[in-house]
């Protein structure tokens, strides 16, 4: 099998889409982000995520409707493919496992002094 | 209210370099987030916002450059024609090979041949106000003998500055050896150093040829005497790493002690005046020397406050002859007049009297330029030839693509591009060829220069690039302009003009291949006349030994005896003259009727044994006796020439003339005794002139040795040890006459060589260009053959139907080759006073080889057509 490979940012976009489910477009999800993880987030650097994850397959997108405040241009849906979801599972299993493989001690710092 | 937007002209730059895919949703996006931004933050908060936006979206991922459809369409069709001619040249493997290895070969020499020609029309170009140097030379019309000197007598520079207000600088230069022997043995630390260029010369030398010193000072070396500088390599062979200023050197030859006062940069070998160290002229030579105006020559060079005022020293000499010569001259019954040479015109255009070393020969340099230029035109018009034959080929493509919208424009910029991706293919493989072949090739034509010099490369490049161009402006017009239907309905008929054009261009290679390779006879014919005509003595097995060393020369009677006793040795004779190297000229006052004219002429000194020794031949009286005082003081053999010029016709034994007068100026009278044989001291390039031949049997700074053919190395081995045993300050080394001799042809030898290797190249070039063509018309004529083939034609009435029409464009060429070549070589020949030309019969057999050769090497192609078996052709309809 193909090797899952998520970047860091790659993830955070994705479960953003997640998150917003049916109204995850550029703006909701550059907010989303900002909101939870309290950073900031260029157009440029989420465009170019969601274009490389679509590519990857992903995410797949449709077009929406267009409103006055985006003079008329309209919104490119994403939503999460069956694929995406896997490469997301991965990712959390992965750490999951390594969260899991680390001994009680190592973690309790405090305990040390 | 009026409704806010984002800035326009951000917005227009975002919408230019965003991908149109992703374009419409992203400025969605960004006008939503500014309409937000503006309404929290106002205006200008948004505005930057924006800016920023836009600036961070500028990145591989979403530029995507938009693509009008015009644009977008060359560019992919630059794409296609590239592609398709790449396949197309690969189809035709053999044919593209052919041709890329002519045209190669052909630009990878054609570069050397021109890198070569470039260097000799270089020369002096390293002085920066070379337009300004002048050398003077002085022609003297004395007794009806009209000489021209590359130098002049001592004086004169200094008077031309003063009184030629056009003359800056003057500077004097002379050979550390004598005026054209610039050869010295330098001595430093019980060490022997030689070097092949040292000049004594004034200290102006540097105000006239502007060269810095990297130590001492310009305006003090040579402003004293016993001063010399040399050059950074020759100190550093000297000295090694210690300071060479203020050291002392001594020249053998005469004994000078030498204080270094300055060190230069070695000067580049394109100078016709090289030197690898300066004497200063202060107290050199003894004062009456520099006072004498016949005579006692020295090198003058001057520089001017303008480049054009060579005329004006030329129309000012008469004064100055007027005031400084004309007493002397009118006594001798001569006049003089000025020579004035750009120093940049001296390598090539100057031949006269005692030059301070061998110059180049602008005719040989013409014809390597000639042949450099038609390596590539042969070389093109193979590519233009077979582009030519290959188009009928190429129909149906040009018919498809016109129907589907391709303009002319179209179908003629992808020829063009074919071509130049052809021509800059040969390019490429060409700078390999070169890479190989320019060491061999330089060391054959003797000159350093290195090709892989950026500008050279470029230059060569840019050459190659206008060439492609241009040879593809005709194919290109051609193929573009055919009719569409002809294309399509596949009539392979080639246009009536362009077969026309093939053909001349064939007749034009080979009638350029057949000039060089007869030219190349021409010269090699020559080389062989000189190398063998009878001069006049016998040139073979004669050994050369200097004696200029006082030790020696003052035992060279003695020597010359000893040496004689060798076994293995014939004869030998010492003397001050040697054939192969000028002889001095003055004026002889020779009796006519009881009165005597004063009479130009050459002088040689020679002892009694030279006559026998070189070969002479003695035609009437006597030779000189051994040991005669009588006939040292008062006897002369004179040259046929000598004979003629005087106006002895009716018998020279007896006759008077005088060369000197005693202190009271009463004549000294001398009588002839003998005539000799006319014998060539120098090359064949001059006549031979009248000479004088004095008896002398003290001394001479050479000793001439005949040698048995057999052995001759140990016997100058056996000869060199019992000079040595003088012990000599500089140990005697031995040279060969004919050495010697063959080297005044040097500039021929290197042509012929160089020729014979050009011209092998320009046949091969044109016959590979011919058989491409070769084969394209067998292709194409292939049905036509099998129907003749089935209707009875026999392999050699195929085959001649072939060669038929080779045969007539081969003549044709030869025609044409034949008075080109005539006019050509007969100009060469003119630099010849003495000249073979080729003869009919000779001519003949060389335009027969070249036209067998080239038939027979088609012959493979044609014999396979003609045995062809008809059914393999004819089956497929």
């Amino acid at each position: 099998m193909k090797r899952v490979q998520l970047g860091e940012f790659e993830e955070v976009v994705m479960l953003a889409v997640g998150i917003l489910y049916d109204k995850a477009y550029g703006v909701s999800i550059k907010k989303e982000i900002e909101e939870r993880l309290s950073r900031g987030v260029s157009v440029g650097a989420l465009q170019t995520a969601l274009k490389r994850l679509e590519l990857k397959g992903y995410l797949k997108s449709k077009e929406g409707e267009g409103t006055t405040e985006r003079a008329g241009r309209p919104k490119k849906y994403f939503s999460i493919t069956a694929q995406g979801k896997k490469a997301l599972e991965g990712a959390r299993d992965a750490r999951n496992s390594m969260w899991d493989a680390i001994p009680d001690v190592a973690l309790n710092v405090k305990m040390s002094y | 209210m009026q409704e806010q937007r984002p800035p326009r002209l951000i917005m227009r730059f975002f919408r230019w370099f965003c991908h149109p895919e992703l374009r419409r949703f992203v400025e969605g996006d960004l006008e939503e987030l500014y309409q937000e931004r503006l309404a929290e933050h106002g205006r200008v908060k948004a505005n930057r916002k924006f800016l920023w936006d836009v600036l961070l979206l500028l990145r591989p991922g979403i530029i995507g450059f938009t693509k009008g459809y015009y644009s977008n369409n060359n560019y992919d069709m630059f794409k296609n024609y590239l592609k398709i001619g790449v396949r197309s040249l690969w189809k035709d493997r053999f044919y593209t090979s052919i041709n890329l290895f002519g045209l190669s070969i052909g630009l990878a020499f054609s570069f050397l041949v021109l890198l070569l020609v470039n260097y000799e029309f270089s020369f002096e170009n390293f002085y920066k106000e070379k337009d300004k140097v002048f050398r003077v030379g002085i022609t003297y019309d004395v007794g009806g003998k009209v000489d021209s000197y590359s130098n002049t007598p001592r004086p004169l520079g200094p008077a031309m500055k003063q009184e030629f207000p056009e003359v800056v600088e003057f500077t004097r230069a002379r050979g550390v050896n004598g005026l054209d022997e610039h050869f010295a043995n330098l001595k430093f630390d019980e060490q022997y150093f030689r070097s092949d260029n040292i000049f004594v010369v004034d200290s102006t030398f540097f105000d006239v040829f502007d060269l810095e010193l990297l130590r001492g000072n310009t305006k003090q070396a040579l402003n004293r005497p016993n001063a010399i500088v040399l050059s950074e390599t020759l100190a550093r062979s000297i000295f090694g790493d210690s300071d060479p200023l203020g050291k002392e050197l001594e020249i053998l030859e005469n004994g000078k002690k030498l204080e270094v006062t300055g060190i230069f940069q070695d000067i580049p070998n394109n100078t016709h005046l090289p030197y690898d160290a300066l004497v200063s002229w202060h107290s050199y030579y003894p004062q009456q020397d520099n006072l004498i105006w016949y005579g006692r020559h020295i090198y003058t060079y001057v520089k001017l406050q303008q480049s054009d005022q060579a005329q004006n020293l030329l129309d000012r000499f008469p004064s100055l002859f007027d005031k400084y010569m004309a007493e002397r001259f009118e006594q001798m019954n001569g006049t003089a007049s000025l020579i004035i040479q750009p120093i940049t015109d001296v390598h090539l255009k100057s031949d006269l009297i005692w030059e301070p070393n061998r110059n180049g020969d602008l005719a040989s340099v013409y014809v390597l330029l000639a042949i450099g230029i038609f390596l590539v035109v042969i070389a093109q018009v193979n590519y233009l030839n077979l582009s030519l034959a290959r188009s009928s080929l190429r129909k149906k493509e040009i018919s498809v693509r016109k129907v589907v919208g391709a303009s002319k424009q179209n179908i003629s910029s992808q020829f063009v591009i074919e071509t130049l991706l052809f021509t800059f293919l040969a390019f490429l493989i060409s700078l390999v060829i070169i890479k190989l072949v320019y060491t061999k090739f330089l060391n054959i034509s003797n000159v350093d220069v290195a090709p892989f010099q950026l500008n050279y490369v470029l230059i060569f490049g840019a050459a190659t690039i206008t060439m492609g161009l241009l040879v593809s402006i005709y194919p290109a017009l051609v193929l573009s302009g055919m009719k569409l239907v002809d294309g399509l309905k596949s009539r392979s008929k080639s246009s009536r003009e362009s077969v026309h054009l093939q053909k001349g261009l064939v007749i034009l290679q080979f009638a350029i291949s057949t000039i060089v390779i007869l030219f190349t006879f021409v010269v090699k014919n020559q080389l062989d006349f000189v190398m063998n005509k009878d001069l006049g003595f016998d040139k073979q097995n004669i050994a050369v030994f200097p004696l200029e060393d006082s030790v020696l020369s003052n035992r060279s009677e003695l020597i010359k005896e000893r040496v004689k006793g060798i076994s293995g040795v014939v004869t030998a004779s010492f003397s001050l003259n040697r054939p192969g190297i000028d002889l001095n000229h003055s004026i002889a006052n020779v009796e006519d009727g009881g009165e005597f004219n004063a009479v130009g002429t050459q002088f040689m000194i020679i002892d009694h044994d030279f006559q026998e020794t070189i070969g002479m031949e003695l035609i009437e009286g006597r030779p000189f006796i051994k040991g005669s005082v009588k006939d040292s003081e008062e006897s002369i053999l004179i040259n046929e020439a000598a004979k003629e010029k005087f106006g002895w016709q009716n018998g020279a034994i007896g006759k008077k003339l005088y060369i000197q007068t005693d202190a009271d100026g009463n004549p000294i009278l001398v009588n002839t005794i003998g005539v000799i044989k006319d014998f060539n001291v120098g090359s064949l390039h001059t006549k031979v002139e009248p000479i004088i031949i004095i008896y002398n049997y003290r001394q001479g700074n050479q000793l001439l040795v005949k040698l048995e053919p057999n052995n001759r190395v140990e016997v100058v081995e056996e000869i060199n040890d019992l000079i040595n045993e003088y012990n000599p300050n500089i140990p005697v080394k031995a040279r060969f006459l004919e050495g010697e001799i063959d080297r005044l042809y040097t500039d021929e030898d290197r042509l012929s060589k160089s020729m014979t290797y050009l011209s092998a190249l320009t046949i091969v070039i044109s016959v590979l260009g011919f058989i491409g063509l070769l084969s394209f018309s067998i292709a194409q004529r292939e049905k036509e053959i099998g129907i003749r083939k089935v209707l009875g034609a026999k392999v050699s009435s195929v085959t001649f139907l072939f060669y038929k029409e080779i045969l007539l464009l081969i003549l044709i060429a030869e025609l044409v080759a034949i008075p080109i070549n005539y006019y050509v070589s007969g100009q060469w020949l003119d630099s010849f006073e003495y000249r073979a030309t080729l003869g009919a019969f000779q001519i003949g057999v060389i335009l027969m080889a070249i036209i067998l050769l080239s038939l027979a090497t088609m012959a493979f192609q044609i014999i396979k057509v003609a045995f062809m078996n008809p059914v393999e052709v004819i089956k497929d309809e």
